[in-house]
């Protein structure tokens, strides 16, 4: 659902009259219909962090647009005029909140700062000018609760007034119904293009665990950002069929895909693991198992080896005299063949 | 270049100032108290440099020359760097800037007097120590608007046996070509493969035109480093270092080569995320890295010494002397 999300309810009636909603009966200011919401929160910060997590909390929201009106702090811009907005930063009573939060708008130009009270003097405004262009009341807590929930938002601000020793002047309620029209206009000729951006959804070929699935997604995607090529293409290259028909657990046929696509990834990694291997067959071939940093970080091992008997021990102490340990000091300072 | 200047009220007077802000009639300089009361004080997203830069000048606070890690640079003499600058007009795809700052607009410090007063008491107590420019900042991008490294050569020449370098990719040495060479002075350029530099050196001169600032500086007289430095792995990357390598060394002897560090691309946690997020189609993406011992995200020990060393032997094959180059090991990090 999108969810359009406005502070008065003068700035939305248009919206309410011509989008054919219907009133939550849960939520004061909410109205919804099929795949559109548009929610009131009232004029504030605390008033946005009231209302709009609770609505991500009941309804499924992919996108946030924020529509209302604002002050200008740039003697640029124009009174009437509709700016999309870039990043929005906040303002508390005498310093910039240190987050900002970007819109998913890629070509907007202003920046809007939020502030926890109204503008009502020109000190204020000037204090205020050096982050952003343009000044309101709610779009930072928009841009934290949404990031919080991982939803994009954009933002777009009809430029009411001048912040300054003029705002206190100024009353919206008498204009309220025009500047209503003016935002509902604009977000008809927004539609195209703020459909959702296509997120491309992982599709795990074996069922995996959480970690294993971290691990496979960052392979395939950094291979298919290499090579140019679909996870499709990248699992028929490194032989998925031939893997999946192995009669294995599902767990090694898993750990033999991921380290196909490591491999591919960096066939360095696997030239440095087969050059171990080697210089370790002296304890393996005895049944000796080696742990060593998977990460080829640190350059300690570990052995271990269940013993039964004195051949064991012998077989062992054997190993370990004749095991050269500069070999793999070498390794560890790159020193091995490609 | 720059969408706004703010200028703090206790510079506005200084030459300095006046020449940089003389470069840019068109934008009406703005007068603040200090610097760090707007730079930095909201978290401003680091692409927004490409459309929304803004300037600031001011006067550097506190220390003014911080000593280096351990082992920073060649030899065992002390290193220090001084903070001339915050922030690069270039857009390296794997620069630390973008998750260090919280704001890449660029602040220059023109109280240049005092750095250098600071680093005289320094070279008092460490005559044969080492100064680095460049730290958080190109040293050369802006300098023909800063125009600040008349005094600094004065310092030098009036202490010759503690050193400079200019760590640079730009090939922008128009403020430095008349002044006179001097044997303590090291400008250093950051090469690459001209393939590698064009992929991940955003917006800067291309690995040709550093080549051909670096021909310009040796023959007037002046002392050239080099970093190589980060390295990005690629199965082509030794083929395309060893073109550049062998065209470097038909430009410079060992005679006006001050050394050659050799480094690989590592990335704090913050600085890997930024990248993430700036520059989700690049290569530098489509690497095997992995978290390492302090946590930052380099390749694995054996393939990042691999690499060291087979650019190490490039240099070597190509006629550098050994006692020339230098690794950065993880330490200097």
């Amino acid at each position: 659902m999108q969810l359009i999300v406005m502070a008065h309810r003068g700035e939305a009636q248009t919206f309410i009259k011509n989008l054919d909603l219907k009133a939550d009966k849960n939520l004061n200011g909410l109205y919804t219909a099929d795949k559109l919401g548009v929610l009131i929160t009232g004029e504030g910060i605390y008033n946005v962090f009231n209302k709009l997590p609770y609505v991500f909390g009941k309804h499924s929201i992919d996108k946030v647009i924020n529509l209302g009106i604002a002050g200008a702090l740039s003697s640029k811009l124009n009174l009437g005029e509709v700016y999309p907005i870039r990043t929005s930063y906040g303002f508390n009573e005498v310093s910039p909140k240190f987050h900002s939060f970007s819109s998913s708008h890629t070509e907007a130009e202003m920046d809007c700062i939020t502030t926890d009270q109204r503008v009502l003097n020109n000190q204020y405004a000037k204090e205020l000018n050096p982050f952003a262009h343009i000044v309101d009341r709610e779009l930072w807590a928009i841009g934290n609760c949404c990031k919080e929930h991982n939803i994009s938002f954009c933002a777009y601000k009809l430029i009411s007034d001048f912040a300054g020793d003029n705002t206190a002047c100024f009353d919206i309620k008498e204009r309220a119904q025009e500047f209503s029209e003016s935002l509902f206009e604009y977000y008809q000729s927004l539609n195209v293009s703020i459909n959702n951006e296509d997120t491309i959804d992982i599709e795990y070929p074996l069922q995996m665990s959480f970690s294993n699935k971290a691990r496979y997604k960052k392979v395939i995607q950094a291979i298919a950002l290499r090579e140019n090529k679909s996870h499709k293409k990248i699992l028929c290259e490194i032989g998925l069929d031939h893997i999946v028909s192995q009669d294995i657990k599902t767990k090694n046929k898993v750990s033999l895909l991921i380290n196909r696509l490591e491999n591919k990834l960096n066939p360095l990694k696997e030239v440095i693991e087969k050059t171990l291997d080697k210089h370790f067959s002296s304890f393996t071939d005895i049944g000796v198992k080696i742990n060593i940093d998977p990460k080829l970080e640190i350059q300690n091992f570990d052995l271990s080896m269940k013993i039964n008997s004195q051949t064991n021990l012998s077989k062992l102490k054997d190993a370990i005299e004749d095991f050269d340990y500069s070999c793999i000091e070498k390794i560890w300072n790159g020193e091995f063949d490609v | 270049m720059f969408k706004r200047i703010f200028i703090e009220e206790s510079v506005k007077d200084l030459e300095y100032t006046q020449n940089i802000i003389n470069h840019f009639p068109k934008v009406e300089p703005e007068y603040i108290d200090k610097v760090e009361n707007i730079w930095g004080r909201v978290k401003k997203p680091y692409l927004q440099k490409r459309e929304n830069l803004n300037l600031f000048i001011g006067r550097k606070e506190g220390q003014l020359v911080k000593e280096a890690p351990n082992a920073y640079g060649i030899g065992s003499e002390k290193h220090f760097y001084y903070i001339h600058a915050y922030n690069c007009i270039y857009e390296c795809k794997y620069c630390y800037l973008q998750g260090y700052f919280n704001s890449p607009d660029i602040v220059l410090f023109v109280n240049h007097d005092e750095i250098i007063s600071q680093m005289q008491s320094i070279a008092n107590e460490y005559n044969d120590c080492w100064f680095h420019a460049g730290e958080y900042s190109d040293s050369m991008a802006l300098s023909h608007i800063t125009n600040e490294w008349a005094a600094y050569w004065s310092f030098f020449k009036r202490n010759p046996t503690n050193k400079l370098e200019l760590r640079t990719k730009s090939v922008n040495i128009k403020s430095i070509e008349n002044l006179e060479p001097l044997d303590n002075i090291y400008i250093s350029f950051t090469l690459a493969g001209h393939s590698e530099g064009k992929q991940f050196d955003y917006k800067c001169p291309s690995v040709k035109a550093r080549l051909n600032a670096i021909q310009k500086l040796v023959d007037k007289g002046f002392k050239v480093g080099i970093h190589f430095d980060p390295i990005v792995y690629s199965e082509e990357c030794f083929k395309n270092y060893e073109i550049v390598i062998e065209q470097l060394s038909n430009i410079i002897s060992n005679s006006d080569l001050g050394y050659i560090s050799i480094g690989v691309v590592r990335f704090t946690k913050p600085v890997y995320k930024e990248v993430q997020k700036n520059y989700p189609e690049s290569n530098l993406l489509a690497q095997d890295f992995t978290k390492s011992f302090d946590g930052k995200v380099r390749y694995n020990h054996p393939m990042r010494m691999w690499i060291l060393n087979n650019i190490k032997d490039l240099c070597i094959q190509n006629g550098f002397l050994k006692e020339k180059i230098y690794l950065c090991m993880e330490d200097d990090f």
